[in-house]
């Protein structure tokens, strides 16, 4: 080799070979912190959410077995206290006011205890806790939620309750947007439950408002909904334009599910 | 008092041998930072332990081609070009533990084997060891000239105040001239051999300076007070 004929384009093969040492380390860099960093996030969303279900679920069972019980009982030992005693009718409507403010004090905690932790998913699965939950919001905020099952399972297992959660969880912040938000008297909720995959659907001809693709000035409530399907591994759409009412669609895939 | 008999080897090897003094010098000086080390023992840092490693390594990389050169007689460029990318993969690492964030330490650590392929992909390539040497030294030089200045620009500007007391400060800028130099003067140096060779000799009698204060830099790095132990660690 002649160093002074070829010296040049040796330098240049060597700058050229360190460009690309450095590039390739630093993409190569790059995409692995990327990947760690969303790994990291996504355990703690996740952890974050499955701490916040047993508080909830902690929080209901509470309720139930507690609170509820002591007012049964409150209820019990009034009822034992009227008939044993003479009473005048004054003190009988006193009774029955306090009788009835029990009564409802017992419906709300158990729509409370409910709200915090469906244990209906557990008892009965997915679609009778959404048709339970229609009830619930129909019943207290007069918004009318029409539920369509369209799953064909085909014999494929039921979701799991982390899944179950899930969903439901994304259909209870749904339809507290339709009743917050979209000013209409009803709407409506698909469920279809599939081998492959879980689809959820809330839909109403309300009010409607701007939906585009940045996170910049979205509710909490459709981060969160929108965070849920991503952890297990789903995407949310949501369909929205001003006086055109809004659908909101989560696919949940089933495969990684054991 | 190792100090002392070190120099005074070098005197005696090159009135015996008649090599400049200076090549000695620039030889033994490599220990320095060794010496250094030894303020600390086992309490050194890590980045301080594979900076002395390095120190070692080359001290034995020289050791091993003069004994070869000595014994057999025989060219022993080869060993130079296998001991100098084990040299380099022990800087890029010691460089990987002065970085503050996550991304440039994994590149620092990912460029290792990368640049490790990159060289013995090199190897069928160019056949003569002086040409593999001409484009493998320096390329790898320049890699880790661009290490050690990112090393020292970044951490320099995140740390606001007197740098000086940071070891990362001396060991960067005693890398930054040593390989800056050996990107520039093995080209050149075989492109002026044959017609000038009185400045190529002159050259390399620069490098021997120019390393005995690379070593110095270094042991004064080393020398540098511990840092602070921190309870807890930064992302």
């Amino acid at each position: 080799m002649s160093p002074s004929a070829g010296a040049f384009w040796w330098l240049f093969l060597m700058a050229a070979l360190t460009l690309a040492v450095i590039l390739t380390a630093f993409a190569a860099a790059l995409i692995i912190y990327q990947r760690r960093f969303l790994q990291m996030h996504r355990t703690f969303a996740d952890n974050l959410l499955a701490a916040h279900e047993e508080e909830r679920a902690w929080v209901a069972r509470e309720v139930h077995d507690d609170a509820l019980q002591r007012v049964a009982m409150l209820v019990h030992e009034l009822e034992d206290w009227s008939s044993t005693n003479a009473q005048s009718t004054n003190t009988a409507e006193r009774v029955a006011a306090l009788r009835e403010e029990l009564d409802d004090l017992g419906v709300m905690l158990r729509r409370v205890a409910h709200r915090m932790h469906p244990a209906l998913i557990d008892h009965a699965g997915l679609v009778p806790a959404l048709e339970a939950l229609a009830l619930d919001v129909t019943r207290s905020s007069g918004v009318r939620v029409e539920v369509a099952d369209e799953s064909h399972a085909d014999g494929a297992s039921p979701p799991s309750t982390e899944h179950a959660l899930l969903v439901y969880r994304i259909a209870q912040e749904a339809l507290r947007n339709v009743v917050k938000h979209a000013g209409v008297s009803q709407c409506h909720m698909y469920i279809a439950v599939c081998p492959a995959s879980i689809e959820l659907r809330v839909t109403d001809q309300g009010k409607g408002f701007v939906a585009d693709d940045s996170a910049r000035g979205r509710g909490l409530g459709l981060i969160s909904m929108a965070e849920r399907a991503r952890l297990a591994d789903g995407r949310l759409e949501i369909a929205s334009r001003p006086g055109g009412g809004t659908g909101v669609r989560a696919l949940i895939p089933r495969q990684q599910q054991s | 008092m190792s100090g002392v008999c070190l120099v005074l080897y070098a005197v005696v090897m090159s009135q015996a041998r008649r090599i400049p003094l200076v090549l000695h010098v620039a030889a033994l000086s490599q220990v320095l930072p060794v010496l250094a080390g030894v303020r600390y023992r086992t309490r050194l840092p890590p980045a301080r332990i594979w900076t002395i490693a390095w120190c070692i390594a080359l001290l034995a990389g020289d050791g091993i081609q003069l004994w070869l050169r000595g014994s057999t007689g025989n060219n022993n460029l080869w060993v130079r070009a296998a001991i100098v990318p084990i040299l380099n993969a022990i800087m890029l690492w010691t460089l990987s533990l002065w970085q503050r964030h996550a991304v440039p330490r994994l590149a620092f650590r990912i460029a290792i084997p990368v640049f490790l392929v990159a060289v013995v992909a090199l190897v069928p390539t160019i056949k003569e060891t002086e040409a593999f040497d001409l484009v493998a030294g320096p390329f790898q030089s320049l890699l880790l000239l661009a290490g050690a200045l990112y090393t020292l620009v970044t951490n320099a500007t995140h740390d606001p105040g007197r740098v000086t007391r940071y070891d990362w400060f001396w060991v960067t800028i005693g890398a930054s001239l040593y390989y800056g130099l050996r990107v520039a003067l093995p080209p050149f140096a075989a492109i002026l051999i044959g017609t000038h060779p009185e400045l190529v000799r002159l050259a390399y009698l620069l490098q021997a300076w120019a390393d005995i204060v690379v070593f110095l830099l270094i042991a004064r790095g080393i020398w540098c007070p511990l840092p602070q132990a921190h309870s807890g660690g930064f992302f």
